[in-house]
Formats: structure tokens, sequence, C-alpha cells
């Protein structure tokens, strides 16, 4: 079990700083590491026992980026358990593992709607980057992908619970293909190369409070222990705060505090692999990387609109693998009155997470609150994740409150456009025609909006991007940037897949010049 | 009353971390107000009944969902709060404040004195943003919108994470698995309820 760092580089030059261990950070740090370069991984939060994890909701908030966060705009992100983690594996501590490709037609929205932006390369660029991805962590799902009969994945799906059942149901009674979904869990036990044992998926339906038993790809149990094994530091419980620079601009060390010191790691390059918020936060109080004024611009999300109904047998929904079966038909309907489209999801879920979603999108309250909570063990939901397109009033921004670091909190601003309103309604009208199919009683639309994207914009052109097509910054040429931030656009797709993938795909570029 | 502990909690599919944590919670429960100011913890626990009535659910049992909630605003939060709204125990101070004074200004009368269906009249305009000014209240009616989305979740999220009503309402989300053995869900159960989890004893109730 070995996220063990055996190298203590804080009194040498660093090869890399890379800032963050989810996603982003871990598939790089392990690349680094292995073609020998000098790796010091910085990260805010503590290092985490597997076992340990627990399906409490309350207490399993630790998993979540908690320094306090602002959310603005006319339809306001709700933040908390669905987006930034913390501790040793980032994000995918908590993650849902629900692990689909991204479209090929979502990279070239642009060129296709004319909306949006494209993505400064295509799907086959990423592919083979993606497949390395998915063989190394280890990803389940079904012998015949219907939207993509080339795929293969190398574990069996995971077992359906009865939100699953009754989203198959519900396809085939309106003619929509499904399927198992790819997740990012094995359903066997598999020896994972540095780490040891992993078990395979118990159903446990814990995905989000934090996997026990290794079942869940997360970067604790790939990428980071490789990453150990060839030398690189993981530092836990480091806050990165600012940059030393040399005259003529680049980056020479990293400041950041631990146990409420400030120290410092000299370095030749850095990484940020903070998330939307914290990478962009971490740039804009410095005032770094941002000639093209991009810096925190063109935040995104996706629809997320779930649909819940109550049935006459038990769902037990906070059992099995909570969102198992997929549809990609909705990628582009027919009917669209949209640029791109999006993805359906059987829904289970947690109890509080479920309560919590429900209460903030429906005014019930007194005996029907009631008779709802009664009803837990009767519901199901079927949810989507869709293309939300960039908006310039919709960014990350510095508030001018402090947090207890003494650094500006960020505000984000997030309202839906036309694009996402008319989604949300196409995608609601389906759902609950799919539910009202099978019978589903008490059917409600919870209108709300999931994951972080962009903020730090890749592209060809400096005057309008961050980074360049390699996450390379524009600016400070030994400065890279490794997470979602560096999306031009949202796709349909959950981002951890393709974050990893391009991480990938960067530190390889790093290569030719770290 | 005598309020016998869940059998859940003694069951080997579940963790001692997630047992001490739902034992805490236990005893938090019957604790003291803390954070909030005599008057707006009142209004409060009036407010969580209102919102959620219980003995639907528990019986006889009350769980003093208010205490769980005044606790928790001094904590570490979720990690993010409504930019249009000041600090959590500010916002709920402000937020309880600015009820009575909503209440006032469209009944005359205080909140505790409202029968149930103008209580209802009040937490429904809190909710859809549709109170009608009242310059004397500190949160505006957008302001009480946002936060009435903060107190039912926090009502709900203090409900749903008690023991007691996870036993009632049958939920075994904090069953999945021991300190040795993870067991999770028997792949041949994930629709009907195992053994070891608690039954539906406040049945489905009926849908009006």
């Amino acid at each position: 079990m070995t996220q063990e760092t055996h190298n203590d580089f804080s009194q040498e030059t660093a090869d890399v700083v890379v800032i963050g261990t989810g996603a982003g950070g871990a598939p790089l740090i392990a690349r680094l590491a292995m073609a020998g370069r000098k790796v010091v991984a910085l990260e805010a939060g503590p290092s985490f026992n597997a076992r340990s994890h627990t399906p409490d909701e309350p207490t399993a908030q630790e998993l979540y980026w908690l320094h306090e966060r602002l959310s603005g705009g006319g339809t306001p992100q709700a933040f908390g358990g669905n987006n930034s983690g913390t501790g040793i594996g980032g994000s995918l501590l908590h993650y849902g593992a629900f692990l689909p490709r991204m479209d090929p037609r979502d990279y070239k929205l642009y060129s296709e709607s004319g909306k949006g932006v494209d993505w400064p390369f295509g799907a086959e660029e990423l592919q083979s980057y993606v497949e390395e991805v998915e063989r190394f962590i280890g990803v389940s799902g079904p012998a015949h992908y219907p939207w993509d009969e080339s795929r293969h994945y190398a574990y069996p799906p995971a077992a359906p619970n009865r939100a699953a059942l009754k989203m198959r149901q519900a396809c085939d009674n309106i003619g929509l293909r499904h399927a198992d979904g790819p997740l990012a869990v094995v359903t066997k036990d598999r020896d994972q190369p540095y780490f040891g044992r992993r078990e395979g998926c118990v159903n446990c339906g814990a995905c989000h409070q934090g996997c026990r038993n290794g079942a869940k790809s997360g970067a604790d149990n790939t990428y980071l222990p490789l990453a150990c094994a060839h030398g690189a530091e993981l530092r836990a419980g480091c806050m990165a705060t600012g940059f030393e620079r040399d005259s003529q601009g680049r980056i020479t060390a990293v400041i950041y505090i631990r146990n409420g010191r400030e120290e410092r790691q000299k370095c030749k390059a850095v990484v940020l692999s903070a998330g939307a918020v914290e990478t962009a936060r971490l740039l804009l109080n410095n005032g770094l990387a941002n000639s093209s004024g991009q810096v925190g611009r063109n935040y995104m999300t996706h629809v997320s609109t779930q649909v819940w109904g109550v049935f006459d047998e038990e769902t037990r929904p906070n059992k099995g693998y909570p969102s198992l079966t997929i549809s990609e038909d909705m990628l582009r309907p027919k009917d669209a009155d949209f640029a791109g489209g999006y993805l359906l999801q059987s829904l289970g879920m947690m109890p509080l997470t479920w309560a919590a979603n429900l209460v903030r999108a429906d005014g019930r309250r007194g005996d029907a609150l009631s008779q709802t909570l009664a009803a837990y063990n009767y519901s199901a939901g079927i949810g989507m994740h869709g293309e939300s397109l960039p908006r310039d009033e919709n960014r990350v921004t510095l508030s001018d409150e402090k947090d207890a670091f003494g650094l500006p909190k960020p505000r984000i601003d997030h309202t839906y456009g036309p694009n996402e309103e008319a989604m949300h309604r196409h995608a609601s009208r389906l759902m609950v025609k799919m539910w009202e199919s099978i019978g589903a009683k008490d059917i409600r639309v919870i209108s709300r909006a999931a994951h972080m994207i962009g903020t730090c914009r890749m592209g060809t052109d400096a005057g309008e991007a961050v980074v360049n097509p390699y996450g390379r910054s524009f600016d400070i040429d030994n400065l890279w940037i490794s997470d979602h931030s560096t999306f031009p656009s949202s796709g349909a797709a959950n981002p951890a897949l393709t974050i990893m993938a391009l991480a990938l795909r960067t530190a390889d570029a790093m290569l030719k010049v770290v | 009353m005598t309020r016998p502990l869940p059998t859940f909690l003694q069951s080997d599919h579940l963790s001692s971390r997630t047992r001490t944590a739902l034992l805490q919670r236990i005893e938090q429960e019957q604790g003291q107000r803390e954070h909030l100011s005599p008057e707006a913890f009142q209004l409060l626990e009036l407010v969580c009944d209102d919102i959620l009535p219980q003995a639907p659910l528990l019986g006889d049992v009350h769980l003093n969902l208010a205490v769980m909630i005044d606790h928790t605003l001094a904590g570490p939060g979720d990690g993010w709060r409504f930019a249009d709204l000041p600090t959590d125990l500010t916002a709920w101070e402000d937020g309880l404040t600015s009820l009575n004074l909503y209440t006032q200004a469209l009944f005359q009368q205080n909140y505790s004195t409202l029968n149930p269906e103008q209580r209802g009249t009040i937490l429904d305009k809190a909710f859809d943003g549709s109170l009608p000014d009242t310059p004397s209240a500190p949160f505006s009616t957008a302001q009480m919108a946002l936060w009435s989305g903060d107190l039912r979740n926090q009502i709900v999220a203090a409900f749903l994470a008690h023991p007691i009503a996870q036993e009632q309402l049958g939920i075994s989300s904090n069953l999945t698995g021991g300190d040795e053995e993870i067991q999770g869900f028997s792949t041949g159960s994930l629709t009907k309820r195992e053994a070891f989890e608690p039954k539906n004893e406040r049945h489905f109730l009926e849908l009006s």
C-alpha cells in the first residue's frame, strides 16, 4: 500500500512541482517520475486511509474542498459533494467513477453548430491516452457498447440495482438504446502495480463517500503509488499560495503553507492541477499568466437535471453502484433546439444527498415532505449530463473576503443561458416521459448543475487562451496547467477520463523540454 | 422517554468509525443550544417541526433537529455558501430574525402565534421569493429564498443523519461493511432488503 514517499526534495531544486494530486495531477506526476524527473506534488489536504472512509455523509464531507467558495449568478451552483475534493487523490476520492468517453462530436461543437468553441484537436488525438488510462486504472463496462462497437472494457459490468433496472425498462418502452455504463470500478479483484490487491466491487453504494476496498479506480490506488515507486514525493497538508520568479518572469519556487508556516520549494517548472476554481484563483491572486485576460473566464458546468419518482416496490437507492445504466442516444437528439447533447444515467443515491437535491428544488414541506422522506426506499431517479456553453458572465473572480490563509475567497458566478435552459427542458420532458412509462408516482424534476470546467482555456491564440494545446502557459514558459480548467468546452461526458488523458499528453509534451 | 439504541448500531456490517460517528450524533442531539441566540433558536425549533413533521415518521420519538443544526453552524460547513448571503451563523440569525419580521408585516403577529396555515404561507412565500418587501428585515425577499433552501436542506440532513430516523425509515446506507470484512450488499439482493438491513417501520406513506 503505497502512497509512501521515500524521497525528500525539500532542500533541492525539483524538476517539477505539481499542485494538486487528483485526476489532473496524478497521471502526470507518475509519467514524469517514471521518466526520471524529480517531482514534488503539493496537496492541500491530508493523506487518507481508504479503509477508514465512512458512508456517514456528514463525516464524509472531509473529502470535500472545504475552503469556502461564494456561489453567485442567476443559477448559483451548489458546491460541496459534486466537485472539488481534498486529500491525496483529489476529487477522485469522492467522484462517482462514471467514466464515459467524451464524444468525438463534442470536440468540434463550433464547427458543427456555430455555438461554443472547438477544441484545438479532435478525439483521435486523445484516443491512445484515453485507452491507456482505462487500461491502467481498471474500468468495467459492457461486452458490446451500443454507441461504439470497437470499445472493450477489461472488467464485466457491475450488478444492476433497482434504479438501473427501472431505467432499462423505461428506455425499452420509449425506444432508447441503453447499456451498462463504463465505470472506473473493478468488478473482480485486481493486482494493481505498485499498490497491491484491490478488491472487486461489493455493491456498497458509497462511491461518493470514498471507496473502502479499493474497487473504485482513484488516483490513490493507481497513479500515485506508481509515481511514488518511481521516486515522486507527495507532500500532504501543503496549501500553495504563491510563486517566486526570476528576472525573466519564470517561476523558480512555489510558496506554500504547511502547519501554519510558509515554506518554499525550488523548482524548474510548475504544473497547476488544482481544479477550475483553485487553479484560476491561484493565478488571479498572483497576477500571473493572464495577458489574455481569460483566466477565470468561460467557467462551465454540466446541465445535470434529475427526475425522481416513487415506485410500488422497494428500490433501496443506497445499494449497488449508484448510476449504472447509460444511454448516449441523446448526444445529438433529432428534435433538439440546442447545441450539443446529453448523456442519461440511472440514479440511486445516498439519503442526505438525495434529500438535499430534493428540498433545494422542490417547495414541499410539512406532511408532504415527511411522506416523501418515508418513500426513500421506494425512490429511483434518472439524471443527465449535458453540454454547457461558455458565457461571459460565468467566471471565477476573487471576492473581497479573506479565508483562513489570508487569501481572497473565490466567487463563482453561474447563470444558465438559453442553450442550457433549452436542454434542461428537453431532458426534463424526456425523463418524465420515461418515468411515466413505467408507472412512477410523484414524479418531480430537479434542476441542477454539476461539475466544474473551464477558467484557463487552451487554444492556439495567445490573445484568446491561457495555455497552448498542450497546457503550457503562453506567458510563462515553465508554467503548465493540467486539469479541467483547460477544457475549451464542457462536452457531455463526466470530465475525469478526459482530464486524466490530457494529463498524460501534457506530461509527454513536458518531457521534451523539462 | 426511553429511547432504545437502534439495533443496526450493533451490526457487524457497520465500521467502528461509522458507529462512533452515529453514537456521537445521538449525544449531540441531546445537547444544548450553543451558537444561535435564544430567540432565533426557539423560532428554529418551531420551523423545524413545520417544515418536517416527525410524528408520521418516528411516532412518539421527537428529534431535536434545531440543536443538531445549531452545532453544525460552528463547524467547517460544506465548502460553499451563496454569495448573496453572509457567513453561516450570521445568515441563520438574520434569516430567522427576518422570518419573524416578515411574519409581523404580513400577519401583525409573531410566527409562534400563527396558525399552521399561516405558517405554511410564510414558509412557502419565503422559499419562492414572493414575500412582500419589508425594509426592516435584515434579508431581502431574494435572500430569504436562498436561505430557505439552506434551511430545508439542513433540516432534512440533520434528520436523515440521525440513526433513529435511519432505523425507522429502513435506511441501510451506513451498513456498507465492517472493519475486517467490507461486506457491501450481495449482488442477488440489490432490489430487496437483506436480513441485516433495517425494515421500513413506517411504511411508504400513502401519497395524496
